[in-house]
């Protein structure tokens, strides 16, 4: 007769044994196949990790605790996915890594899930998931809809466009451009030589930067929310809805100032070089601080 | 598993984040490849480092003696300036001033430093609106991060330059004009400051631009890493 204690211990044992085998199955290769479709089992608000770097990732948010694969794959690459319930990691193995073939990936995963892609040239498409998100390529494109409570996206010379509110959201790139329409908490963009365009609703607190990239700004301002636009060489262009209660505070050391919301005329700046400018508009509120070395700027009021 | 699969599972190798199961070929696998051993040793020598970061910093005990010499100097400049009786009540209110001066200078600086050095790279969240605080605010303390930009975008250029083949060559033409219109920016900004050293928004705009020259350098090479 075998005690009761250690008749659950076994049964312990037998189920971690057969766990273990299932989560070393996972991380098996499924084959020389040109078709995937997988189904993982992911918590609500796990993490999943997504290498492909050539094709694409379209990822779709979904009210499951299962992480769903479809694709295709180039000849002889391979798919690979592991982890458990809290975790999972998938990713693509190319046969010729010289010269890897296009492998395209959608997914359907947990909206809450934090996700983290990277990418060499693969476009990564990411919609409703209201999780974190960390979005890495280097030429591709990122195109995020929806409302992720955290995004980060970056690249070296591909575009980022994103549609939606998230909470918090960071972008850089450095010859591709960023777009941005719908509204966010706490907003940070920045270029080297891509255009920066946001539009849409409300902002708390913006920074925007580029070197030489153009800033286009026509979003509503929070009334205690500070935007800083920062540019060596762009042009910047900052729509102002009417009545919006602002103090705007702007000062180029080599580039020019076009006011179209008051009739406040910039002032010479330091030297008699560039121009300054600084007014409050319906009382003041958001504060509004733009900055360039020899961009010009336009302050217009939004259509 | 090859090792273009076992490099992916590195970092949770190192942080012992790996099941047994998965552990042992990758263990396997380390102990006969060179280029995983040395990641391996890398990403240990990471780990090892950051366990050793002190959770706060004071400024050093010499950064006293350069703000005793600063009040002693305006001690000795406003007695000379100022008659006897108006000036011991004004040395006090600029002596006072002048600790407090260099304490928040001090302080800045070493915040500075500190949020250059930790904040990004480790994936800080912080609010957009705090950037700005970031930057130096004297040149003097710009001097010493310049110094600082200056040998961090060197050491990632050459790293960079050795991961270079992993990149598209169109990419890498992008990338070169990106940081050769950043130079040029810099260069701008260093000669307008020159010709104008007292002005504190020259100091943020070349300081922007070197923070932005190392972002993009950490960001390629980190994208490079494993394509």
């Amino acid at each position: 007769m075998v005690p009761r204690s250690m008749m659950s211990l076994r049964a312990l044992s037998i189920r971690v044994t057969v766990a273990a085998l299932a989560l070393v199955c996972c991380a098996l290769p499924i084959g020389a196949q040109s078709k995937v479709e997988r189904k993982i089992p992911l918590g609500m608000e796990g993490a999943l990790r997504v290498v492909n770097m050539v094709g694409s990732v379209i990822v779709h948010g979904w009210n499951k605790d299962t992480v769903l694969v479809r694709g295709s794959l180039g000849p002889g690459d391979k798919f690979f996915a592991g982890g458990g319930y809290t975790g999972v990691k998938m990713f693509v193995e190319s046969e010729n890594d010289r010269d890897p073939r296009p492998a395209k990936l959608e997914l359907w995963v947990p909206a809450r899930v934090k996700l983290w892609i990277k990418t060499a040239t693969a476009n990564i498409d990411v919609n409703d998931v209201t999780g974190g998100l960390d979005l890495y390529v280097v030429s591709g494109t990122i195109t995020v809809s929806g409302s992720p409570h955290d995004l980060n996206a970056e690249a070296i010379d591909g575009d980022i466009h994103v549609a939606g509110s998230p909470s918090w959201l960071r972008a850089k790139t450095a010859t591709g451009a960023i777009t941005f329409q719908g509204a966010s908490a706490d907003l940070g963009l920045s270029t080297v030589s891509g255009t920066i365009k946001v539009d849409g609703g409300v902002f708390e607190r913006a920074k925007l930067e580029t070197v030489t990239g153009n800033i286009i700004f026509g979003g509503k301002l929070d009334r205690s929310g500070a935007f800083d636009f920062d540019t060596h060489s762009g042009n910047v262009d900052i729509a102002i809805p009417e009545a919006t209660s602002v103090g705007i505070s702007v000062v180029t050391i080599a580039g020019t100032i076009t006011n179209n919301l008051s009739r406040k005329a910039p002032i010479p700046g330091r030297f008699g070089r560039g121009a300054e400018l600084a007014m409050d508009l319906s009382g003041g509120g958001a504060k509004v601080s733009v900055r360039t070395f020899k961009g010009p700027v336009t302050l217009r009021r939004a259509q | 598993m090859t090792h273009e699969v076992i490099k992916h599972l590195l970092d949770d190798y190192v942080t012992g984040d790996l099941t047994d199961e998965a552990r042992a070929p990758v263990a396997d696998h380390i102990a006969v490849c060179e280029l995983c051993r040395s990641e391996v040793a890398s990403l240990q020598a990471i780990v090892a480092q950051a366990k050793e970061l002190p959770r706060s910093v004071e400024p050093p005990p010499e950064a006293w003696s350069g703000i005793r010499a600063a009040i002693a100097r305006d001690e000795t400049a406003i007695r000379a300036d100022k008659p006897a009786v108006i000036g011991n009540r004004r040395t006090a209110y600029l002596v006072a001033a002048s600790v407090v001066l260099a304490a928040v200078l001090s302080s800045t600086g070493t915040a500075w430093y500190l949020n250059a050095r930790n904040g990004e790279a480790n994936g800080e969240v912080t609010s957009a609106a705090t950037a700005r605080s970031e930057t130096p605010a004297t040149l003097a303390a710009f001097a010493v991060e310049e110094n600082n930009y200056l040998r961090t975008a060197s050491r990632l250029q050459d790293l960079l330059d050795q991961q270079e083949g992993a990149l598209a060559p169109e990419t890498v033409a992008q990338l070169r004009a990106s940081l050769h219109a950043i130079d040029d920016a810099i260069i701008e900004a260093r000669n307008a400051l020159a010709r104008d050293p007292a002005n504190k928004l020259l100091v943020e705009m070349l300081s922007s631009s070197y923070r932005q020259k190392v972002d993009l350098l950490r960001r390629s090479t980190e994208l490079t890493r494993g394509t």
